[in-house]
């Protein structure tokens, strides 16, 4: 009986390995990393002036898919929120000369 | 002799390179025009809406569409804002901790200022828009700030614009580089594609100004700053222009500014300065 109690309990713990190094994962410096360059990117946006709607809440959402252990839904929606500031720098960067053709006259 | 003829060299290479800047077609910094701009302004429009004459703009898309134009006149028969045109005077004339008013700031009791605000502040080098002259009006008299979209903000400058009526908008921009580089900003800002949608304020207001969209015509750009605070219709309740701003821009998928930032209170500068001549109206109802 004893026997079969410490099988089970080794059982257990070898099912909640994945779970709690996924969790791990999500808090290596790899996805951190990633969380802050597209904040980073952000930043460079709102100083442009450029800053799309939902980008923030795409980030926050990545940021509380790492926190609950779930990696790969944190990188998914950092990549979506690094899409949407890059095409945001990129319209600031093409805004610089373009709006002028736009005077009214 | 060498020195003194490169001493010599060096001036007939400064005279040369002056004159290359000068005259032979390097541009010079291009330096804001506030009155040429709204001459091409309202000169689009014109052309745009021949039969539609300049002043009629201050009424927004009921300048071009008639039977909106017929309700909205029903409407300001009993005018939804008229409670809160009482409610500013009162407040424009209530005493202040210290006694004092709004009066003490404001010549006239708010009668007939609407018009020349926004204006260039030399002192601060910024732009101040008349919620910000209220704000400092009180913090001289040590009451605290008003929130920009509190119920008492809507009401005084609703007041002060229905005590304004009439008279022509007269922003002013003077000569000073810090007013004309705030001009230009706020310029730049209307003819600038933003966001998801990638539109810019003259995109809806300029260019496909009178085209539907849904429902409703969309209003010119020419006529907008003479009328706020309006009361609107869809929301039940008395709207800021930067309020409106706020809401077109995150339409366009941009993450709005604040209600007088620095960006939608220079934003404010370029396009008053573009109605300068036309009637202040405020307040007003809209859809």
């Amino acid at each position: 009986m004893r026997d079969v109690v410490t099988s089970a309990l080794v059982l257990a713990a070898c099912l909640a390995l994945p779970v709690a190094r996924a969790a791990d994962d999500s808090r290596t410096p790899a996805v951190e990393g990633v969380l802050a360059a597209v904040e980073s990117l952000r930043a460079q946006a709102v100083t442009a002036g450029h800053e799309w709607l939902g980008t923030r809440s795409l980030l926050d959402e990545a940021r509380a898919a790492a926190a609950s252990g779930d990696a790969a839904r944190a990188l998914e929606l950092a990549e979506q929120a690094r899409r949407d500031c890059e095409l945001a720098l990129e319209q600031a960067r093409r805004e610089e000369e373009a709006w002028q053709g736009r005077v009214l006259r | 002799m060498i020195r003194r003829g490169g001493r010599r060299g060096g001036v007939v290479a400064a005279g040369l390179l002056t004159g290359a800047l000068l005259g032979l077609g390097f541009p010079a910094p291009a330096r804001a025009d506030p009155e040429a701009d709204r001459i091409g302004f309202r000169s689009y429009f014109q052309q745009r809406f021949p039969d539609v004459p300049a002043e009629a703009w201050i009424d927004g898309m009921y300048a071009i569409d008639e039977g909106a134009r017929q309700q909205w006149q029903e409407i300001e028969d009993f005018p939804p804002y008229e409670f809160t045109v009482e409610e500013g005077q009162a407040l424009f004339q209530d005493p202040f901790g210290d006694g004092r008013s709004y009066g003490d700031c404001f010549p006239d009791a708010g009668r007939g200022i609407r018009q020349r605000y926004p204006r260039f502040d030399s002192e601060t080098g910024e732009v101040e828009t008349l919620e910000v002259a209220i704000n400092g009006c009180r913090a001289r008299h040590g009451e605290p700030a008003l929130s920009y979209d509190s119920k008492e903000m809507l009401a005084l400058t609703a007041w002060i614009a229905y005590a304004s009526r009439g008279r022509p908008m007269a922003v002013e921009v003077p000569d000073d580089a810090r007013a004309l580089a705030a001009y230009e900003e706020g310029k730049r800002f209307y003819y600038t594609k933003r966001g998801r949608l990638d539109m810019a304020c003259v995109d809806c207001h300029g260019r496909y100004a009178g085209a539907f969209i849904r429902g409703d015509h969309l209003s010119a750009s020419l006529g907008h700053p003479t009328h706020f605070p309006v009361y609107r219709l869809k929301l039940g309740g008395m709207v800021s222009l930067h309020k409106r701003f706020h809401g077109c821009i995150r339409d366009v998928g941009a993450e709005p500014f604040d209600e007088q930032s620095r960006e939608f209170r220079r934003l404010e500068y370029f396009l008053t300065y573009m109605s300068n001549g036309l009637e202040a109206n405020g307040p007003a109802v809209r859809k």
